[in-house]
């Protein structure tokens, strides 16, 4: 248990997290108790998951692990990794047998969770907390590498400016082994240098030195390295007479170089697969030659890059076989048995790896190629790509890709080389040959180095006014009313676009105005601005039908420029977006509704500052956006339009506008204009509004008085009041009824909406019960800017 | 005697029972009729006022005041309504008899159904902007309620190692009968109040010296259901009540006055259960001069002062209260002479 000041320590690093399977009592109980600690601290956060009274450790204990290796391998938060380990365990109870089965007003439930939920589980502190992450994971050299007891060790960083550290030594035969010898050394860097006192190590052989360190800009790393306990005083350690290859038939020996002065008596080598995840080893023996020079007792023959044979001798006759490239030294001095770091010794690989083609598309107007590097090294490949038949259309280049680092022939490492190209095929459909020569290495498979391909390219790409993938400059529109598309001349920079054209059976719901549109084709492009020109046959637009232009996003429509020239229009092409031929007998305006407060605005209603007014636009061939195709008009000068905010949805048919507004006390005149995407143009009638410029509750009355079943009483609001009910007694003062809720009103509005209001009695009580003929009392009482209005009256009941 | 006044009271509620639609809560000539005193205490008086003006809460108050009493009341009704009440009563051997009329009176518009003429929810609107009611019409409701009360003590022997000691038990009841008039319709109705309370002398009971009087009464409102009878309209019921309450007398030495602590709530009601709720009263009377009273109703607080002064032969009793209700303020005043042997 770390002391509550070295927290403090780390408080500038990262926030700290405590997962306990505890209760609160042995959690909380006094001042010194971890979760007391954590929950004073200011960046701590502390889960408790409790099983006090309910001993369902299991469901703890799974969320106990899933947090923990939430926190761990994916980084999160301390409450997002909660919240994801309750995810887990809630859909793991699913399907689980009957024990975890609870039946509750006849629904199933699952009983344990219910209980994790409501009695174990908290979070405590902050839940944005995280486990330390380090930045950056670094490198790091330990000088010696192998250290005794008491021995110092220096650490080197080359990362600039790291002043402070902290060093765990574990010990450890491989990951699923690990175990701490020391936690938490302090470590002080000047010039990158830092040293430790090798601790106590008591059986434990070799480990790790696992460090984290910073700067004074809190920018962090981490780092692990190997550190063998106990030297083994090994002063050289390498291949005689050199670095074998496969299939040398030669035959090297290991050589290891001791230091004399030690009382070694015995000397051999452990052999093992994976230092890592493989803790099991063979030995090999080795023979002293001289002082202190110790060989292995057999030639080693590699016949792979990890395999390999013993034989005598000079001769190639096999003794035993191995597998491994990783040996550790192990050495007798004074009685003990004492063991080194592991060597990585592994004969010469030549580079002859296989580097193949995986794969071509097309993408944003550019070809993406995907090669596959298989070899250790990075490789120049040359490239060629062509469009059979068609002389034009080839392309040459050399790439170069590059290899694995970690030499893990593994999908989605850096041996995956993706290349985006400026060439395109021809627009239209076509094959494609693609071809590659990796030009340093011999590849040993050259089976994947070609690649035939039919391709449907629906881009074009033009340049100086050419389009550089076909072999004119005219290309043909298949399938619609437009003819061609040409290359513009403005501009001579490299320009792709994507043609998606649609005949009128193209349904355009998605965007809404279905019916209007005969013709419609969609133009894409990673460019902002591209230049081309499109040419369609004159009569396509006879009868007054109209080219137009709708923007993705749909904030910019308008009607394209058009020349003609013997009976062939063109129109140009400047924007990705819709570009779309409109019926022109279409000659329906919109519909305008207009809304006060979520309800159909009444002429002459009372309106106020904080009166909520909405505006429907509807049109079947769509609504036309610009703001200069629709008005709001009080009194009819246009309101300011920052004022209002628009509700489009995705869909051109519908448009909302929702405003407030200002105006002085006295009747006002509000009118909305709108215009559909061909042209209609609709006015909404003026709708007289009233601005009192005070908070009133006009009461006209119960209607009819007297009555026999119902009667209504009506009353009108000159402001949104905060809530406003109606009451009745009788005559003695007795309260019998009360009217709250909206369901009450005629009108549908909540009875404190601003406006007029219509709420029926029908001469009942709270229970229902008829009342008697008889007159009654009724007070409407609201309450608006933190003051109450009431207004009473009188009501007659006759059956 | 008595089986046929049992008799005579269940052949009327079955007959009332045989309605087969009715209304409820007529309830104006019953408890609009409430004394300035009873409403400054919250609307109390159950086990607490005596006279004439005490029989609207209960009739067997009207034992409590063996005088020759007149009894006159106007009452504001929240601003909306009148409300008079003229009564008198007398000792008659060993009963006291009374008799007490009660007025309501309230002017209203008449409005027609609009909502129904005019279909249009805008048109509506604009003509109701611009309608101003004229004609009016009245409700009139005349209710007369004679009383009787009279005291039995009863002499309590609890053992023979206990004190005996004399409960004085008060109990009276009302025949009350109603015409009301609404816009043109008539109404006759009938009705009985029954009520009975007990005088406890405290120091006497509980050993407890200079405990004042311990008052527990009871009272059924309405126990024949009280039909009011239209005249080709459909018929009303008041609802059956019966409520209970307890009171503290405690005399004083300061300024020779009593303090009365009062608390009545509701026990039953027939059809309608009102909202449970027990209302409060103080009383403190000083020499016989001056009352102070303060009360709380279900929903408001109340209160009032009373005023004694000998006038020729008699006393004139002057009581005003006021109540802060939710609909509006409400003033009441009520002027009592009362003359005669003994109090």
């Amino acid at each position: 248990m770390l002391p509550y000041s070295a927290f403090e320590e780390f408080s500038f690093i990262r926030p700290f997290i405590v997962n306990s399977f505890t209760c609160f009592t042995n959690t909380f109980s006094n001042d010194n108790a971890i979760g007391e600690m954590l929950i004073r601290h200011p960046r701590a956060g502390v889960s408790v998951l409790s099983s006090t009274g309910y001993g369902w450790l299991n469901s703890n204990y799974y969320i106990y692990k899933k947090v923990t290796q939430f926190m761990y391998e994916d980084q999160m938060s301390h409450g997002d990794a909660m919240r994801h380990a309750l995810t887990d365990y809630f859909f793991s109870t699913f399907g689980r047998n009957s024990n975890f089965r609870d039946n509750v007003d006849g629904q199933i439930v699952y009983k344990y969770f219910r209980k994790s939920l409501y009695y174990q589980m908290c979070i405590l502190g902050d839940p944005s907390a995280a486990f330390p992450q380090p930045d950056i994971n670094s490198s790091f050299s330990l000088d010696p590498k192998s250290a005794v007891t008491g021995q110092n060790v220096d650490i080197q960083v080359t990362d600039p400016g790291i002043t402070r550290g902290v060093l765990d030594i574990v010990g450890t035969r491989g990951e699923e082994r690990k175990y701490p010898v020391r936690q938490k050394i302090p470590l002080a860097f000047q010039n990158g240098q830092a040293s430790f006192m090798m601790p106590e190590h008591h059986n434990i052989t070799d480990g790790l030195a696992q460090l984290v360190y910073w700067d004074d800009n809190n920018k962090v790393y981490a780092g692990a390295e190997r550190l063998a306990f106990n030297a083994p005083y090994i002063s050289s350690l390498d291949y005689d007479p050199g670095q074998p290859g496969i299939s040398d038939s030669a035959g090297v020996r290991i050589r290891m170089e001791l230091d004399t002065e030690k009382n070694i008596t015995q000397a051999y080598l452990r052999l093992y697969r994976d230092p890592v995840s493989n803790a099991s080893y063979s030995s090999l023996a080795l023979n002293e030659i001289e002082n202190g020079v110790y060989e292995t007792e057999y030639k080693i023959y590699y016949t792979s890059e990890t395999s390999f044979y013993l034989a005598e001798n000079d001769t190639a006759s096999a003794v035993s076989y191995h597998n491994g490239n990783y040996f550790m030294p192990v050495l007798a001095v004074d009685g003990d048995s004492l063991t080194g770091d592991y060597y990585r010794l592994a004969p010469v690989v030549p580079s002859g790896k296989d580097i193949s083609i995986l794969d071509y598309s097309i993408e944003d107007g550019k070809s993406k190629l995907v090669l596959f590097n298989q070899a250790d090294t990075a490789v120049h490949v040359d490239l060629h790509i062509r469009v059979p038949g068609m002389e034009k259309l080839s392309y040459r280049d050399t790439l170069l890709t590059m290899y694995d680092v970690d030499g893990q022939y593994e999908s989605g490492t850096e041996k995956i080389n993706t290349y985006h190209l400026d060439f395109l095929p021809a627009y239209g459909n076509g094959s494609l040959k693609i071809d590659i020569d990796p030009i340093e290495i011999a590849d040993t498979d050259t089976a994947n180095n070609r690649l035939v391909m039919n391709v449907n390219n629906p881009w074009l790409l033009s340049q100086d006014g050419q389009f550089i993938n076909t072999d004119s400059d005219t290309v043909p529109l298949p399938g619609t009313t437009f003819l061609n598309i040409h290359p513009g001349t403005d501009n001579g920079s490299r320009q792709a676009i994507y043609i998606n054209a649609y005949d009128r059976s193209y349904s355009l719901s998605g965007f809404g105005a279905s019916q209007a549109v005969q013709n419609l084709m969609y133009i894409n492009t990673p460019s902002e601005q591209i230049d081309f020109r499109v040419s369609l046959p004159a009569e396509s637009l006879n009868n007054n039908k109209i080219l137009a232009y709708l923007s993705t996003n749909e904030d910019e429509f308008h009607t394209m420029p058009l020349e003609t020239e013997s009976g062939t229009v063109y129109f140009p092409l400047r924007k990705k977006g819709y570009y779309l031929i409109a019926y022109p007998d279409e000659n329906t305006a919109p519909d305008i509704e207009v809304n006060l407060n979520a309800r159909e605005i009444l002429t002459r209603g009372y309106v106020s500052e904080r009166s909520d007014f909405s505006v429907i636009l509807r049109d079947e061939y769509g609504v036309n956006p610009l703001p200069e195709f629709w008005n709001v008009l009080l009194d009819g000068e246009e309101i300011d339009r920052n004022n209002i905010s628009i509700i489009r949805d995705g869909n051109i048919r519908e448009m909302g506008l929702n405003f407030q507004l200002n105006m002085d006390v006295g009747e006002h005149t509000l009118q909305i204009v709108a215009h559909d995407l061909v042209g209609n143009r609709a006015e909404s009638e003026e709708f007289q509004i009233v601005y009192t410029g005070e908070s009133r509750l006009i009461n006209y009355g119960n209607f009819p008085n007297p009555f026999t079943i119902k009667t209504t009483f009506i009353y009108e609001l000159t402001e949104q009041f905060d809530d406003l009910h109606i009451s009745i007694y009788t005559l003695s003062g007795r309260k019998i009824y009360t009217m709250s809720v909206q369901e009450n009103a005629i009108t549908d509005l909540p009875l404190q909406s601003i406006g007029y209001h219509e709420i029926p009695w029908y001469g009942k009580d709270e229970f229902g019960n008829t009342v008697a003929n008889g007159v009654y009392f009724y007070v409407i009482e609201g309450n608006v800017d933190g003051k109450t209005i009431n207004v009473k009256g009188k009501v007659a009941k006759l059956r | 005697m008595k089986k046929r006044i049992i008799k005579t009271v269940l052949m009327l509620s079955l007959f009332m029972s045989a309605f087969a639609d009715y209304g409820f809560y007529g309830d104006a000539f019953i408890l609009a009729g409430r004394s300035s005193q009873s409403t400054a205490m919250g609307g109390t008086g159950l086990t607490s006022l005596n006279g004439i003006s005490s029989v609207i809460s209960n009739p067997a108050g009207l034992i409590g005041f063996r005088d020759k009493e007149v009894f006159t009341q106007f009452n504001n009704l929240y601003g909306l309504a009148f409300q008079n009440s003229l009564g008198i009563s007398m000792p008659y051997g060993d009963y006291q008899i009374g008799a007490i009329v009660n007025t309501v009176g309230v002017q209203l518009y008449r409005r027609e159904d609009i909502v129904n003429q005019i279909p249009n929810i805008n048109q509506r609107r604009d003509y109701i902007r611009d309608f101003l009611p004229t004609e009016t019409f009245f409700d009139l409701e005349n209710a007369v309620l004679l009383s009787v009360a009279r005291e039995t003590p009863l002499d309590i022997k609890l053992g023979w190692s206990y004190d005996r000691f004399i409960i004085n038990m008060q109990y009276g009841a009302n025949v009350k009968f109603i015409y009301k008039t609404l816009d043109g319709s008539s109404a006759l109705g009938a009705g009985m109040d029954a009520g009975i309370r007990f005088l406890i002398p405290g120091h006497e009971v509980f050993y407890i010296k200079r405990l004042g009087e311990i008052s527990l009464g009871l009272n059924a409102e309405n126990i024949i259901k009280s039909p009011v009878i239209w005249f080709n309209k459909l018929n009303d019921f008041g609802n059956m009540r019966l409520t209970g309450g307890i009171a503290l007398h405690q005399p004083i030495k300061a300024l020779s006055s009593e303090l009365s602590l009062v608390l009545d709530g509701y026990i039953f009601e027939s059809r309608f259960f009102p909202p449970y709720g027990v209302r409060y009263g103080f009383q403190w009377k000083i020499k016989d001069l001056l009352d102070i009273r303060f009360g709380k109703d279900l929903s408001s607080f109340t209160g009032g002062a009373g005023v004694i002064l000998p006038v020729a032969a008699g006393k004139m009793r002057v009581d005003y209260s006021i109540q802060r209700h939710e609909i509006n303020w409400s003033h009441l005043i009520s002027l009592s002479y009362y003359w005669g042997e003994k109090e």
